[in-house]
């Protein structure tokens, strides 16, 4: 099954033409397949009960109904599934039309002020005279309502997004518990993934096919991509197509110098290769809520995802980190604690957590569920590793219990103890992350990208459950030695022909692991490698 | 001593043909093509299909399966009544 990552900005005709009549089409034909096989079963059981309207008792007959009624509950579940992607479509296809007509407004709405909307949603300035302070007055507005409509459009792509990832997870209830070919036994088979009994999937990581090198960091390998001009690292996507940084720099053309921009967030939007693209200004250049003494500041490592968990909540995991003295060259230690902040807002985020003697943590929704799936690094030196759990459901956005550790399952070996990675053991290590999943005919694949224990390339593990996942043999997917690795980000997955998956991923590459000072970071430390690793299915 | 069977050859037959055509009727999908290209609910719906054409197929083939055993549990009563029960118990 396809997965989604958070979509472009749509043009102008596509918001005008923007499709739901395929929802209403499937929320029928679904209904209707349920009824056909409900109405079948019934008749089967009659059958069996009573064959051609004989009587038929004995073992034989008992055998033969307690078949049919097995059956026929399974079907059950089947329809029920079939009944509520319906009800999803159904529901889905009202929001999304509800979506356009807002976003039709506000075109209109603009159109209405004497300004004209081109097809990129930009808007001009369409009326001639008035006085230059009126023109540059009315040159600023253009520049806010083109932002205005962008976030509109935004809206009825992520409305369309999460309708789509919502029928998906749904759909996940008609795989697994299967009658027979019909062989004359009945077999229900819990299956899932393709993965046998260690959740070991079979879906092996390929090599990184480069596409090319941000010099200086920041997803975007041009001006036009990349107008700001920064250069900056980590880059995690969070929900609502919002990607945070780590050190922010921007080039100043009148001081000719950079100058920190903190930990700046942007919107963004993925080109046709799947590179998170920047669509303006930061919207804000200290996402995290609380008081930051000088020189520290929450680095983002890590989030839940550019796709919250079914009930809309994300999270960024972020490290406390104090720059060191001044003219300093060696990075200071991360913290051995997380902070975590809640992403449903505009930001600055609150934060609503702290994960204790857990740092570079990523997680990922878990199942249809509203769990995580979560890791940390925990120790250091030899004994620093990279642990796995899975956490509670949260009973509702804005409960954080589920975040309470002692309540976390560890992610079991096949030696019945807990799974760890080695990982990098020195505390100033970035070792931040990524957990990502994507949709199959089979099942979900949960996938962990990390860097390797010496930090010189990036290795994977596909599996078809956490604990598949984690012992999963890893595959060096990148490699460079002599340089420093982190923060891989898996930014979209999309379908292969053959029934492979292509991940697109950023990687951020530092020239040598210790920091520099900061007049000297924006012209040599880091670069943002972009590419693709393909994912092949089991032969 | 077999179980006390008063079902007829008839009956299973009859029985055999419903599921058969239940079976049938289960094999034709409701489904048509997708329209909305372009849009990640239009894959989303086509993923879906996919995976209720392929349950569909599921229980076709379960019904099918059973109709075939009903058929061959009818033949086995017609050739002798004793073996007729176990090869009936035995099928199902």
């Amino acid at each position: 099954m396809p997965a989604f990552a958070p979509a472009a900005i749509p043009t102008k005709s596509q918001i005008m033409n923007w499709p739901t009549s395929h929802l209403d089409e499937a929320a029928a034909a679904w209904e209707k397949s349920a009824d056909q096989s409900e109405q079948a079963f019934s008749k089967h059981v009659a059958n069996v009960r009573a064959p051609g309207g004989t009587v038929w008792t004995g073992a034989g007959a008992n055998a033969a109904y307690d078949d049919a009624r097995d059956a026929q509950d399974t079907v059950a579940g089947h329809c029920s599934v079939k009944r509520e992607c319906a009800r999803i479509a159904r529901r889905g296809a009202e929001e999304i039309r509800g979506a356009q007509r807002t976003v039709v407004s506000a075109i209109e709405e603009v159109q209405d002020k004497g300004y004209s909307v081109a097809e990129d949603l930009t808007a001009a300035d369409a009326s001639t005279g008035g006085t230059l302070s009126e023109r540059v007055a009315r040159r600023a507005e253009a520049a806010q309502l083109t932002e205005y409509l962008r976030w509109h459009a935004r809206g009825l792509a992520d409305t369309d997004a999460r309708v789509a990832r919502e029928l998906t997870a749904e759909a996940q209830g008609l795989q697994g518990r299967k009658l027979s070919g019909g062989d004359g036994t009945q077999m229900l088979d819990d299956h899932q993934g393709g993965d046998g009994q260690d959740g070991q999937s079979g879906y092996t990581p390929g090599q990184f096919k480069q596409d090319g090198v941000e010099e200086g960091g920041t997803p975007g390998f041009d001006k036009e991509h990349n107008a700001q001009g920064i250069r900056t690292d980590e880059g995690v996507l969070i929900q609502g197509n919002r990607i945070l940084f780590g050190d922010g720099l921007a080039w100043d053309d009148k001081t000719h110098s950079y100058r920190g921009l903190d930990t700046p967030m942007y919107h963004y939007h993925l080109d046709q290769n799947g590179m998170p693209i920047l669509d303006g200004p930061p919207i804000s250049g200290h996402p995290e809520q609380g008081e930051f003494p000088p020189g520290t500041r929450d680095i983002p490592l890590g989030s839940t995802g550019p796709n919250p968990m079914p009930n809309g909540q994300g999270l960024l995991f972020a490290s406390r980190w104090v720059a060191g003295p001044p003219g300093s060259s060696q990075d200071p230690a991360f913290s051995r604690d997380t902070m975590v902040y809640d992403t449903r807002g505009n930001g600055p985020f609150p934060p609503v957590a702290t994960i204790q003697g857990l740092r570079a943590v990523t997680a990922v929704p878990y199942g249809d569920s509203n769990r995580l799936l979560i890791s940390g690094v925990t120790g250091e030196g030899p004994n620093a590793s990279r642990v796995f759990y899975v956490t509670p459901e949260q009973s509702a956005p804005g409960n954080w219990d589920f975040l309470d550790q002692h309540h976390w399952t560890p992610v079991l070996g096949p030696n019945g103890t807990a799974t760890s990675l080695p990982v990098n053991g020195d505390l100033s290590a970035d070792l931040s992350s990524n957990l990502s999943r994507f949709d199959t005919p089979s099942g979900t694949q949960y996938v962990l990208s990390m860097p390797n224990p010496d930090s010189s390339g990036v290795d994977m593990r596909v599996g078809a459950t956490p604990e598949g996942m984690a012992s999963a043999p890893a595959t060096s997917v990148f490699s460079q030695p002599g340089t420093f690795h982190y923060s891989p980000n898996v930014t979209q997955v999309t379908p292969l022909p053959g029934g492979g998956y292509d991940l697109s991923m950023t990687i951020s590459q530092r020239q040598i692991p210790d920091g520099v000072p900061l007049p000297d970071l924006g012209h040599q430390t880091y670069r943002n490698i972009f590419g693709h690793v393909p994912v092949m299915p089991p032969p | 001593m077999s179980d006390p069977l008063e079902v007829t050859p008839e009956g299973l037959r009859a029985a055999a043909a419903s599921g058969n055509e239940l079976a049938g009727e289960l094999g034709v999908s409701p489904i048509a093509g997708v329209s909305g290209d372009g849009v990640p609910t239009a894959a989303a719906v086509e993923a879906v299909h996919a995976l209720v054409a392929s349950v569909r197929a599921d229980h076709a083939g379960y019904l099918a399966g059973r109709s075939g055993s009903l058929a061959s549990g009818a033949r086995g009563y017609e050739e002798t009544d004793g073996g007729s029960a176990s090869k009936l118990n035995g099928a199902l």
